[in-house]
């Protein structure tokens, strides 16, 4: 209960830091792995359902 | 020395030899009292289930211990203590009516006893039990719970008055939880396990007016670490909104209004934090009208003469800007505001750490409001561009502040300065160049001073400030642009290499956040961070090996794969010593679990820059990843699927990565990914394994839509007797349909992919 105490953030600031990185490295993993499947921005366009 | 035995069986006569002690009319005060603490260490100690098949026993000996017409005060009281450590596995007799009553009652009656530390105890063992078995109270609730606690709450006694508090704090997180699962079952479309008797909601106008009397009884002299009433009472109230939500508001509110200019500061203070306590739970758009009108007066109270009332409005005005930004960010407002909460980093440093915590909220509500281009776009400008050099400079200023080690100070405003940066639209390019040089410069100046530390209180201001220094670097860095950045990353690489040399990257904080830094650095300067290599490898691997502190290895194999995608073929040469650590780290039972799903995508980055080179890895890796993909896994708890989960995603980003690496970037793919194709069909029998497991995640769809798509490209025609199945067809329609757009988009990538290739085949 004494964290509840007057929060501030709603996670701590080092974590949410690691949280973001984490999910950043994500990002770019995926994006370039879509680069190299051809289908980043004007190449995905001819393959929308 | 029972804990040790009985889970293995041993010492079996021993809960029979206690339990008889106390049943025994002829045993001692002193006897009874002694085994009821052994039965109560035993209790809190043991796993749970062992006792399971003892516990008729054990209850029959504790509630013996506290019934009414036991005669001695230490003997309830340590019976009282046994009974709250039991109640974990007293599952079975929570379950049977007459038991339970009987359970209630000796419990409900020990809250009546003339000794505090029953009382204390007994409500104790309430709040626990309305936690455990809140399913079974509504019998009790109204004929006696609520009375009890009611009357707990208001107690002069503050043990006491803790508990009743406690326990309201508890019905609340109970119902909130009860709320989620509904919504949750309705989404599903079927009825909740357990449904909420919504107690917090039907006690809010008998609850609400204790706990804001509560609220002014604050201690003038407040120690931080101290826990009181007051300070329950704000928690409970914050609880209470998020768990009844508008409901609250009208039982509040005229204790706020009549208060808040209240010439004792006791209740000015309480008006102000009973006010700060209902902004999160109701509904924003109801509270936005009352927060306007209420921000005046707000701002003014920032002058307040008591401490702690400016610290409690410092406070709430940070959670208006969190919660309810739309109310200050206006022309009614902000000017004032900012001017304000400018002033409040000079104040005490309580209230200042609530001031740079306001800013941060307001830098992201700034920013979100601020009009784009296009989505995803950098604003040209925004509300707090004027403003912007100022709040910057005053923040900087406040990092170097003497007493910045009070109140979490420093950090509080090297965070605020960081969500200024991160936030920050094109016209304030130019102040967040001139922050950039000034953390240089602090961070070369920090670094001189390694060799002047005296003590453990300094070096761990000295790491924390090394720590601040490189998250700091690292918002500044993700805004240089493309020409700057190379402009100074001599300065920074030299830096940072100096850090990691130091004897402050034995701290495992600062050695994270270096590597963080640099993981940044890498993305700045794409394959211009090729001419770091040399210099850097040796602490790239000592972040590698750095096995007991996991969060460091996570951040040097995820800066590995950001250094695979920034140098693509040119990390050739470093590639075996990496690989050798990476697969020295998967087969080491000392690196912790965590990190091995990120080492083998990281294989998967690898195998993608690198191209044909990597089949010099290619056996080994496809037998590690066979052995991670088929690792067997107890799913005992929520994090164990979780990590199941990610260790899936891990191999299945690694085969992504190996197939596209390997069949290359032209149209035909190159014969090398038929090296592959022995493994193929092992590949496709794991991904359809997943697909049946109920408890795969989005992600996990998306990766394995991904991969199938991989295959189709690379292996053609060859595919299709192992794609063309329900299994695989039915896990494509469930990604087509997933909420979250990559996974959309790659199952109906993959779809399309399987679709092509029958349309071949039939032609």
């Amino acid at each position: 209960r004494f964290a509840q105490y007057k929060p501030k953030y709603a996670v701590p600031p080092q974590e949410e830091r690691r949280k973001r990185f984490l999910e950043a490295q994500k990002k770019k993993r995926y994006d370039y792995v879509l680069h190299a499947r051809k289908l980043a921005d004007g190449d995905w366009s001819e393959c929308s359902e | 020395v029972a804990v040790a035995e009985l889970p293995h069986g041993h010492w079996p006569e021993l809960i029979q030899i206690l339990t008889q002690n106390i049943t025994d009319p002829s045993s001692s005060e002193m006897m009874k009292e002694s085994t009821l603490e052994t039965i109560g260490y035993i209790c809190q100690d043991i796993e749970p289930d062992v006792l399971v098949t003892q516990s008729n026993d054990i209850l029959t000996a504790i509630v013996h211990g506290m019934r009414k017409d036991e005669p001695s005060d230490h003997v309830k009281l340590a019976a009282t203590n046994a009974l709250l450590n039991s109640l974990e596995f007293t599952k079975a007799n929570f379950a049977k009516d007459s038991e339970r009553h009987f359970i209630m009652q000796v419990v409900c009656e020990a809250t009546q006893s003339s000794n505090t530390q029953v009382r204390v105890a007994s409500l104790q063992c309430l709040v626990k039990i309305m936690s455990l078995y809140y399913q079974y109270m509504e019998h009790y609730m109204g004929p006696a719970l609520f009375a009890i606690t009611i009357e707990a709450m208001k107690s002069e006694t503050d043990e006491v008055a803790l508990q009743g508090i406690e326990f309201w704090s508890n019905v609340c997180d109970e119902e909130v939880d009860l709320a989620i699962e509904a919504s949750e079952a309705a989404e599903q479309g079927r009825p909740p396990e357990r449904t909420s008797r919504f107690y917090a909601k039907g006690a809010l106008q008998y609850l609400v007016p204790i706990l804001m009397q509560t609220l002014t009884k604050q201690d003038e002299h407040d120690d931080e670490d101290d826990w009181n009433p007051c300070k329950a009472a704000g928690v409970c109230l914050m609880l209470m909104a998020t768990c009844c939500e508008d409901d609250i508001v009208p039982h509040v509110l005229p204790f706020v209004k009549d208060n808040i200019a209240n010439p004792a500061w006791r209740y000015r203070d309480a008006a102000i934090m009973a006010f700060g306590c209902i902004l999160e739970g109701p509904d924003p758009s109801q509270l936005k009208p009352i927060v306007e009108q209420a921000m005046p007066m707000l701002i003014e109270l920032m002058a307040d003469q008591s401490v702690v009332v400016r610290d409690t409005v410092a406070w709430t005005i940070g959670r208006v800007c969190e919660l309810i930004s739309e109310a200050v960010i206006n022309e009614n407002y902000l000017k004032p505001l900012l001017e304000t909460l400018v002033k409040g980093l000079s104040a005490e440093p309580r209230v200042a750490s609530n001031v740079c915590w306001a800013f941060n909220s307001l830098a992201e509500a700034a920013y979100d409001a601020a009009e784009v281009p296009n989505e995803g776009a950098e604003p040209q400008t925004y509300c707090l561009s004027d403003y912007f050099e100022v709040i910057v400079h005053k923040l900087l200023e406040t990092t170097e502040r003497p007493d910045g080690n009070q109140a979490n100070l420093r950090s509080a405003a090297y965070e605020a300065l960081m969500e200024m940066v991160k936030n920050s639209p094109s016209d304030c390019y130019m102040f967040v160049q001139k922050t950039t040089m000034i953390i240089l410069e602090r961070l070369q100046h920090v670094l001189a001073l390694e060799g002047h530390i005296q003590n453990t209180s300094d070096r761990v201001q000295y790491n924390d400030l090394q720590s601040l220094l490189c998250a700091t670097l690292q918002s500044v860095l993700r805004k240089m642009t493309s020409e700057d950045a190379p402009k100074i990353s001599d300065a920074i690489m030299t830096a940072l290499l100096q850090m990691f040399n130091s004897s402050s990257c034995k701290s495992g904080g600062v050695q994270e956040d270096a590597l963080m830094a640099v993981s940044t650095l890498v993305e700045v300067l794409g394959e211009q961070f090729l001419k770091y290599m040399e210099a850097f490898r040796p602490f790239l691997a000592l972040g590698l090996k750095n096995h007991a502190e996991y969060q460091v290895c996570t951040a040097a194999v995820g800066l590995t794969g950001d250094i695979c995608r920034a140098l693509g073929t040119k990390v050739f040469p470093y590639c075996d010593d990496i690989m050798t650590m990476l697969l020295e780290n998967l087969g080491n039972n000392n690196v912790h679990r965590s990190v091995k799903p990120h080492i083998l995508s990281v294989f998967g980055d690898i195998a993608l820059a690198i191209g044909p080179e990597f089949k010099k890895y290619l056996e080994i890796v496809l037998q590690t990843l066979m052995q991670a993909s088929s690792a067997h896994i107890e799913k005992i708890d929520y994090d164990m699927v979780e990590y199941l989960n990610a260790l899936r995603e891990g191999c299945l980003e690694a085969y992504t990565g190996i197939v596209q690496g390997l069949k290359g970037d032209q149209s035909a793919p190159s014969s090398d990914v038929q090296l592959v194709l022995p493994h193929v069909q092992y590949v496709v029998e794991f991904i359809k394994h997943l697909a049946q497991d109920p408890d795969h995640s989005d992600e996990n769809i998306a990766a394995c839509a991904g991969l199938i798509g991989d295959l189709c490209s690379a292996f053609g025609s060859n595919m299709l007797p192992l794609l063309d199945n329900d299994v695989i067809s039915d896990l494509l329609t469930k990604g087509r349909r997933s909420k979250a757009t990559k996974t959309k988009t790659l199952a109906s990538w993959a779809t399309k992919e399987v679709r092509k290739l029958k349309n071949v085949v039939s032609s």
